[in-house]
């Protein structure tokens, strides 16, 4: 507790020298084996995209089959997309009209599939235009609850980009704005967008946290060298949470102060914390994707309960959670759809 | 004083090379190596399989003459376009020079060679020597010599085929079988060892209209002799030909139709490169000065009893059928490419320098002196516009861009030093595109004399492809970047499919568990895969999967490999009883030719790590046994319990039976000769 307070209170000092506030490693709790399943269809091909659609639908992006899927959780059918070749599905977003976005990191795209699941708009992004030996790659996607808009990153050219949430594509012009965060060597991973409107990007390559307002203003805060920052997931309380790959924590950031503090994840030194989304009750749920398990972070009390997956090096890279509070993952290697339900959920 | 004939050839000659490297700036710079001032696409490209054919001369072993263990985890000698393994002339060039002199040398040699060709053939058709002197240098001069520049196995195709119609027009004037036709042969099978597979095509087709010309009025008395060299020029070829046809059968290009969103099948179907009207035209009449002094040419000269009219006139419609779509029937019919070939355009390349041809012979056959006089100027002004055009030719764009980067020796070292394991090069977006330098590419690695674990530009073994077709970094396509955010995710695949090591130079660093930098040398940076597989290991447990009809079904299994775990289609249950760190292995890897020495207690599967393809052989204490498909593209051996010896030996199919029909080609060959020369001295 003492360590907690001090850091607390010495977050925001810290935050901007780059230093942030470790935890002790502290215990973890591991959960019953049978509170994680995997499903034996459908099967996938390194998916790296996952979200939960208001109609209870789940969606996955199956990157090297160039599909979607949508799997019902209730009647267990499976509904295959087959996407334009090389389209290289990543990211994925489900929005509040039902409809579902992916980012097409092999075509230079993202594209928005309408709620009636068979119209597909396209938009493609203005560095293609500049774009000379590899296409640029969108990547990660969230929707920002106040402006409307749906904000990416593009990995490979160390961009973030906004398109409007409604937006049309139009010919021979862009509907996305582009912010450069600076060159590929920034590798803008994962995003979210606080209630504010404020997004926050994981600078992968640069450890660094961008913070970019509804303006376009950015600013940044410098984490520890080696922290190689990837999942951001905003809680219900306005609060930003990080996972932090390379130096396997997790770590929270809060908006108003700026104040950091991290804790170790229980996978200690073989961890690397990658996805990460917080569900309604403010837990926060992380994938390790060496140490191969599910992790569920209760801020209250500080502890982690450690789910631990089936399957091998599964290697989860993307966690979803439903309205019933159940968490979806997906094995980029195992090529499997899992769930965690609550506890005292009926299976 | 008259000179000696071949005297006064050789000054041609002289004159000729002379004249090309006064009037044409592009071949003076390409004679004193200074490509570099162009681009184009790299000759990087090209270096490596010269490395390596070097090396294999300098420490020979059969297995290494058979299969290349540095490229696409193994890969047949006879089977990579940018290696001409058994032409002689690269061979001997690779053995004596280093590699980059051995490329400069490998393309004077043919430009010499073209030269030289043209100068005998024109001689040949009885012109005066001035008449020689302007079409050989035209012809020179014209935009398709330039053309071959890019690309060593186009060049050395292109310069046998004067020599080879000179030897045709030769030989036509003999009785019966005679020591041209035996030259004949011999030049037809060492262009053909050198030939790139497209080209070598049309200029087949060529070589058989001009041979049907020239022929025509003493077929019945020489359709004997004319079967003979053709008999003897394919026995000479098929030490060649019996194993590129086995390897091509077995190869990814040959099966590219399975891979429905492949970029390589969208890139070989014939479909995709059809001609437009805009293409057409250049390729047909570039350089346009030329054809019009040809159409002015028409109604001044003589065309009957021409040589070469109907040669360009039966090869012109051969170009049309073979290159318009609407004409090219059956492909577009059957829609699959029959052939291995692309970009049709290139059927017209002989044209350019057949125009000069027969600009030259309507002068040099035309007896009326006005006339003479005035073809005579066309035949000036046509090489004037062909040199004053050289400076503008698109095909410039095509002359090589010379290497000038350090390449990473000390971090080649730290890899060559480890356990053998490939390395694989992507190339970062922001590297600049290889018009104005080179890049990193997987021939990179044999310059270097690593084992490589991808593939740049064409399509190797059909299991490989399989395999790999979909592994971001593993297949790539020249010029082509593969962005970091694409490779750094699937470096568990890669430590999967036993490659230990990436070179990157572009912009940013991964992150990954697996990779440690292991050194940075002239902006490249080292990583090693840790817990790689290793060359040769065995299995304690392999999924017993349904092999899959499909690519995208491989693919799913490959990248299932972290989690899941090897696959193995049709191999024996049981065979992974042992435990493995109750297994010994002693391994003796030489290129080509394992063996593996294998204790187990309950026995085990032993997999090498090398691309399966026809001609690899297994045996288990000195028995064949079967090799099984592990991970689609590896070989696994079912080892029975106790200790046992295995050995995998590699040979080109057909190679053997190959060498003894050349040697029966080159007996006949010769037998023939002293037959014919000795009715020849009988009726004398």
């Amino acid at each position: 507790m003492i360590w907690s307070r001090l850091a607390g209170v010495l977050g925001l000092s810290a935050g901007a020298l780059g230093l942030g506030a470790v935890s002790p490693v502290m215990a973890a709790d591991p959960a019953p084996r049978e509170a994680v399943r995997e499903l034996e269809s459908p099967v996938l091909t390194f998916p790296t995209g996952l979200a939960v659609a208001a109609d209870g639908g789940v969606w996955i992006a199956s990157t090297y089959a160039d599909q979607l899927v949508r799997f019902d959780p209730v009647t267990r059918a499976v509904r295959t997309i087959k996407l334009p070749q090389r389209s290289h599905p990543a990211g994925l977003l489900a929005d509040a009209r039902g409809a579902v976005w992916y980012a097409g990191s092999g075509l230079g795209l993202v594209a928005r599939i309408e709620p009636d699941g068979q119209t597909v708009r396209e938009f493609a992004i203005p560095s293609m235009l500049t774009a000379r030996f590899a296409i640029p790659s969108p990547w990660s996607l969230a929707a920002d609850p106040v402006g409307g808009q749906v904000w990416f990153t593009v990995h490979s050219d160390g961009l973030l980009a906004r398109v409007g949430a409604e937006a049309l594509p139009v010919r021979r012009s862009f509907v996305v704005t582009e912010i450069p965060l600076g060159g590929p060597e920034v590798r803008p991973d994962g995003l979210a967008v606080d209630a504010r409107g404020v997004v926050w990007v994981a600078e992968l390559g640069t450890d660094r946290l961008a913070r970019v307002d509804p303006q376009g203003g950015v600013s940044r805060l410098q984490l520890p060298a080696g922290s190689r920052p990837r999942g951001v997931a905003a809680a219900p309380d306005g609060v930003i949470w990080v996972t932090l790959f390379g130096r396997h924590e997790l770590l929270r950031v809060d908006p108003p102060s700026l104040a950091m503090r991290a804790w170790p994840m229980p996978g200690g030194r073989s961890s690397n914390p990658d996805a990460v989304v917080v569900d309604r009750s403010g837990a926060v749920w992380v994938s390790e994707f060496t140490a191969n398990t599910i992790t569920r972070f209760e801020p209250a009390r500080e502890r982690f309960t450690v789910f631990r997956l089936p399957t091998p090096r599964s290697g989860v890279r993307a966690l979803a959670v439903d309205g019933q509070g159940r968490v979806w993952f997906v094995g980029s290697y195992s090529g499997r759809l899992g769930v965690i339900d609550p506890p005292g959920a009926p299976r | 004083m008259i000179l000696p004939r071949s005297l006064r050839l050789l000054g041609v000659c002289l004159l000729v090379l002379g004249l090309m490297f006064t009037v044409s700036p592009l071949y003076r710079d390409f004679f004193l190596d200074r490509r570099d001032k162009y681009q184009g696409t790299s000759f990087a490209d090209f270096l490596g399989p010269l490395a390596y054919d070097g090396r294999v001369l300098r420490d020979f072993s059969w297995g290494a003459w058979f299969w290349n263990p540095d490229k696409a985890l193994g890969i047949p000698r006879a089977q990579d376009l940018g290696t001409r393994p058994m032409y002689p002339v690269q061979l001997v060039l690779a053995r004596l020079l280093p590699p980059e002199q051995a490329w400069h040398w490998n393309h004077v040699f043919h430009v010499v060679l073209k030269a030289v060709g043209l100068v005998l053939l024109c001689a040949a058709f009885g012109w005066p020597f001035w008449i020689v002197v302007l079409a050989s240098i035209g012809a020179m001069l014209s935009d398709g010599a330039l053309a071959h520049f890019a690309d060593t196995t186009i060049i050395t195709t292109a310069a046998w085929v004067p020599l080879q119609l000179w030897l045709t027009l030769r030989a036509s004037r003999a009785r019966g079988f005679s020591g041209w036709d035996a030259a004949w042969a011999v030049a037809a099978a060492l262009r053909a060892m050198s030939f790139h597979p497209q080209w070598g095509a049309y200029y087949e087709v060529l070589i058989l209209l001009f041979t049907l010309r020239v022929e025509w009025g003493a077929l019945r008395g020489r359709w004997s002799a004319l079967l003979l060299r053709y008999a003897a020029y394919g026995l000479l070829l098929a030490p060649w030909l019996l194993p590129a046809m086995a390897h091509y059968a077995d190869s990814g290009r040959r099966h590219m139709m399975e891979f429905d969103d492949w970029h390589l099948r969208r890139a070989y179907t014939w479909w995709k490169y059809r001609m437009g009207w805009g293409n057409f035209w250049r390729a047909l009449l570039i350089p346009w000065g030329l054809w019009v002094l040809v159409v002015l040419a028409v109604p001044i000269g003589r065309l009957r009893h021409s040589i070469l009219w109907p040669v360009l006139g039966g090869y012109f419609v051969f170009g049309l059928f073979h290159a318009v779509p609407w004409l090219a029937l059956p492909m577009w019919i059957s829609g699959v490419a029959l052939l291995p070939f692309r970009i049709p355009q290139r059927v017209f390349e002989p044209f350019n320098w057949l125009g000069i041809l027969l600009l030259a012979e309507m002068a040099a056959r035309e007896d009326r002196s006005r006339r003479r006089a005035a073809l005579a100027v066309l035949l000036v002004l046509a090489v004037g516009v062909c040199a004053w055009q050289t400076r503008f030719d698109p095909a410039r764009t095509y002359i090589d861009v010379r290497w000038d980067r350090q390449l990473p020796e000390r971090l080649a070292a730290l890899v060559r030093a480890e356990p053998r394991a490939p390395a694989v090069f992507p190339v970062g977006q922001d590297r600049k595109d290889d018009a104005h330098g080179p890049l990193l590419n997987s021939n990179h690695n044999l310059l270097l004399g690593l084992p490589g674990g991808h593939f740049l530009g064409e399509v190797p073994s059909y299991s490989y492809a399989r395999a790999t077709y979909r592994v971001p970094g593993l297949l790539f396509m020249q010029r082509v970047a593969t962005p970091l955010s694409d490779w750094d995710p699937v470096v568990d695949i890669y430590a999967e499919l036993g490659i230990g090591w990436v070179f990157w130079d572009g912009a940013g660093d991964p992150v990954h568990p697996r990779l440690r930098l292991a050194g940075e040398e002239s902006g490249f940076r080292l990583y090693r895969v840790e817990g790689a597989r290793p060359q040769i290991y065995v299995l304690d447990g392999v999924r017993r999967v349904a092999r899959p009809r499909k690519p995208a079904g491989v693919s799913a299994l490959i990248f299932s490999l972290p989690a899941l775990g090897p696959f193995c289609y049709g191999c024996p249950e049981g065979a992974t009883a042992s435990p493995v760190e109750e297994v010994k292995l002693e391994p003796a890897w030489k290129p080509g030719d394992v063996t593996v020495t294998v204790d187990s207690p309950r026995g085990t599967l032993l997999v090498l790590g090398e691309t399966r393809a026809s001609g690899w052989r297994a045996t288990l204490d000195g028995t064949p046994t079967t090799i099984h498909a592990v991970n689609e593209v590896f070989q696994g051996v079912a080892v029975p319990p106790g200790r046992h010896r295995i050995h995998w030996r590699f040979v080109s199919p057909g190679f053997h039976v190959g060498l003894a029909l050349a040697a029966v080609g080159a007996v006949g060959l010769t037998v023939a000769v002293l037959g014919s020369a000795r009715r020849r001295r009988d009726l004398v």
